[in-house]
């Protein structure tokens, strides 16, 4: 039953305002009803009902609701929350840093292929192993090389193994110096393979290129 | 949203505006109940404000069915235990309060009524103590409100309160046992 007619009718029986027959019937409704029957008897003890009390408790929860919604904005940003973000930020700037500085270590390795590539065609097994001065890379990749050389070398069948310097001007080679054979036809060979119809990426090129038959 | 509803959903969520809903409408039977043992103005506001601060735990814990009920009993439980903490306070005689309050907690009979029955309540009746059977008398069959019977009678108001609710107990005792 709504509340502020209960509460109406309390104060109606308090203060003698009811007739009997709603008398009767509130003293029955609460002799089934120990709540309202002690509530009752409570402002029977009081005098009647004051709207004093009664709207300063409504005042008073209210409040109470706001605070805790307060307390759950300052629990949420409490020095422990914004201690466990701080450091997790600090974390995450660590890590990331680290990530970025590690790529970019890298980054010239990979250019320069240390770990070497290994090209096979049909016929010919080719390495090429750069050194750490070197960031040549053929514009059309290592298969368009591999396959010139195949082109150019067919006619041999033994494995070598020989040295390669030369110098990047405007995407060509220059410069080209191999040693590491005496078998000048050969030389020849690679400089018109490394020359021909190829264009280079990079500034150096410094490798060493293991051939031979597969 | 019926009270059932913001139960469930306050035990869910926690949230303080839901509970607030559910305390709102007993909050002047809560105060009116609270005087009743505290019988101070300032003690019966505190009390309420306290039995809502516990509530903020107990209901998100406790399954409860019937809140008005529960809160009724937790918060006369409350009162008590205020009294027996501060002596000072106890000018109400627990003792009577405790029998009386348990005495009313009896769920009314809704039940139908056969020829027998009210030939069992005549012979109840009748055995009664005689107040209590005039009190029961006048109050249930011929519809008197407290004030008129104690003007009939001449018994002090809360004797005859006190008259009608143990004439009914005893009545609905005498009954189950015949």
């Amino acid at each position: 039953m709504d509340n502020n007619y209960q509460l109406s009718r309390i104060h109606n029986y308090v203060a003698g305002l009811m007739s009997r027959e709603d008398m009767h019937a509130l003293e029955r409704e609460a002799i089934n009803d120990p709540f309202l029957q002690d509530a009752i008897d409570g402002y029977k003890l009081q005098n009647g009902v004051e709207t004093a009390p009664l709207s300063l408790l409504q005042k008073r929860l209210a409040e109470r609701i706001e605070q805790r919604g307060l307390e759950r904005n300052r629990r949420f940003f409490g020095w422990q929350r914004l201690t466990v973000g701080l450091v997790a930020a600090v974390m995450f700037v660590v890590v990331c840093s680290l990530l970025v500085f590690r790529h970019l270590q890298q980054k010239p390795t990979n250019s320069a292929q240390v770990e070497g590539i290994t090209i096979i065609t049909p016929a010919l097994r080719v390495q090429v192993v750069p050194e750490e001065n070197s960031d040549a890379r053929p514009l059309k990749g290592w298969d368009r090389f591999s396959q010139e050389l195949h082109k150019n070398l067919s006619s041999y069948t033994n494995a070598i193994s020989v040295d390669v310097q030369f110098d990047i001007v405007n995407g060509h080679a220059d410069d080209i110096r191999i040693s590491g054979t005496s078998d000048s036809h050969f030389v020849e060979k690679i400089k018109e393979t490394i020359q021909q119809e190829l264009l280079w990426e990079g500034e150096k090129a410094n490798f060493r290129l293991h051939i031979g038959a597969e | 949203m019926d009270e059932r509803t913001l139960l469930i959903r306050y035990r869910q969520t926690g949230n303080l505006q839901d509970l607030g809903e559910l305390f709102t409408p007993y909050m002047s039977l809560l105060y009116g109940v609270c005087y009743k043992y505290l019988q101070d103005q300032y003690h019966s506001q505190d009390a309420v404000m306290q039995i809502f601060e516990e509530l903020i735990s107990k209901m998100r814990t406790h399954e409860v069915d019937n809140f008005k009920s529960w809160l009724y009993v937790y918060a006369r439980n409350y009162c008590l235990m205020q009294l027996r903490k501060d002596k000072r306070q106890n000018s109400v005689p627990i003792d009577q309060h405790l029998t009386e309050a348990e005495a009313q907690l009896s769920v009314p009979d809704e039940v139908v009524w056969l020829e027998q029955d009210f030939e069992k309540l005549e012979v109840c009746l009748v055995g009664l103590i005689p107040e209590q059977e005039q009190c029961v008398r006048l109050f249930y069959l011929e519809k008197k409100c407290y004030k008129e019977i104690a003007a009939m009678t001449g018994f002090d108001l809360n004797k005859v309160k006190s008259y009608i609710q143990n004439g009914k107990r005893n009545l609905k005792l005498c009954m189950e046992k015949m």
